[in-house]
């Protein structure tokens, strides 16, 4: 296993090793620049989760990642092939799942209505990745009571709950899911935080971000901090925090 | 849906006019173009305000492909329909 120095002296995979990978992404809005060379990754097995301040690109990243939005320069790619914007569907028939910050539901689609879609669209497992488990999602997080409510009527906790769920089912080889502990309740965070890492030990290669630092860094394998535009690759969650400069810069207090 | 009531503001458009309402039913397929353009608008506006595109997506279905879906089925029934009324 041959690796390379990431910038802040940690170890990161060979390419080889990435399931997928986004690299030297710039992105501008309107003339505001989001994003200047920042890159992403994917690994089989591990949780890797992108960090940094409100505004400093990370949900752009990992839209570009996801293939919902074409970078102005960079590349994505995904099981060895470049991928483009608007490639979301061909990458998810290959395995992968996006869950966009919210959640993923319809509002006017009742919660089963997004079980027997995925049923649907997955009815018989492959190599890649097994049918979905749809009956076991549903019991592991509680969803019974809400399968015949409409998506709209759901709290924001519930929503993530019901994402998250649907994710477990599908069991992808990548789930890109961001900011998924925003308006979960700490018990629920905990159910969140198991699933994700469940999913990992499974040998889905999960990526994450948020500012739930404690639960990210718990649930954690690698860190992501994303800052003026660019990434910066620290390692373990203890790595990072031993890092100087990302605490002085982001965790702050909390440090 | 937005087919129907498309093809009934065109019939009642004709009519306004002074003109037969056969003549706004065998327009095809001239008249078909901006209907399918109108109905696929409509369409992923709609998919968009629900959130629908992102999920579909993820089942593996590009907005493309329910495109050339919308498209064929318009084709289809507006042919249908300018047969019948010649």
């Amino acid at each position: 296993m041959i690796h390379e120095s990431g910038p802040h002296g940690c170890t990161v995979p060979a390419p080889a090793e990435y399931v997928l990978r986004a690299e030297g992404i710039g992105k501008s809005f309107g003339g505001v620049e989001v994003l200047s060379s920042a890159s992403l990754w994917a690994e089989p097995g591990r949780v890797t989760t992108l960090l940094g301040r409100n505004g400093c690109g990370k949900t752009t990243l990992m839209r570009i990642a996801a293939g919902r939005l074409g970078p102005d320069w960079g590349v994505v790619k995904y099981r060895g092939r470049v991928r483009v914007a608007g490639g979301l569907a061909a990458m998810a028939r290959d395995g992968l799942m996006f869950v966009p910050q919210g959640s993923l539901l319809c509002p006017s689609y009742r919660v089963e209505d997004h079980f027997r879609a995925l049923r649907h669209a997955f009815p018989v497992s492959n190599c890649a990745f097994s049918a979905p488990d749809l009956d076991a999602a549903v019991e592991r997080f509680r969803l019974g009571p809400l399968l015949e409510q409409r998506t709209w009527t759901l709290s924001g906790g519930e929503k993530m709950r019901v994402s998250v769920a649907l994710a477990v089912a599908r069991r992808p080889l990548v789930l890109l899911i961001d900011e998924p502990f925003v308006g979960v309740q700490p018990k629920d965070q905990e159910m969140v935080a198991d699933a994700l890492r469940a999913l990992a030990d499974e040998g889905c290669a999960v990526v994450t971000s948020g500012h739930d630092v404690r639960v990210l860094m718990e649930v954690s394998d690698a860190i992501i901090w994303c800052t003026a535009g660019t990434t910066h690759h620290l390692g373990t969650p203890a790595d990072a925090a031993s890092s100087d400069q990302f605490r002085r810069e982001y965790l702050g207090a909390f440090a | 849906m937005i087919w129907i009531v498309l093809k009934g503001f065109g019939a009642g458009g004709v009519i306004l006019v002074g003109g037969s309402p056969v003549a706004a039913f065998v327009a095809f397929p001239v008249a078909t173009l901006p209907l399918v353009f109108v109905v696929l608008v409509a369409v992923r506006i709609d998919m968009a305000r629900q959130s629908e595109a992102v999920f579909l997506a993820n089942l593996g279905w590009p907005f493309r492909r329910i495109a050339v879906s919308l498209t064929v089925l318009i084709v289809v029934l507006d042919g249908a329909v300018a047969l019948l009324a010649s």
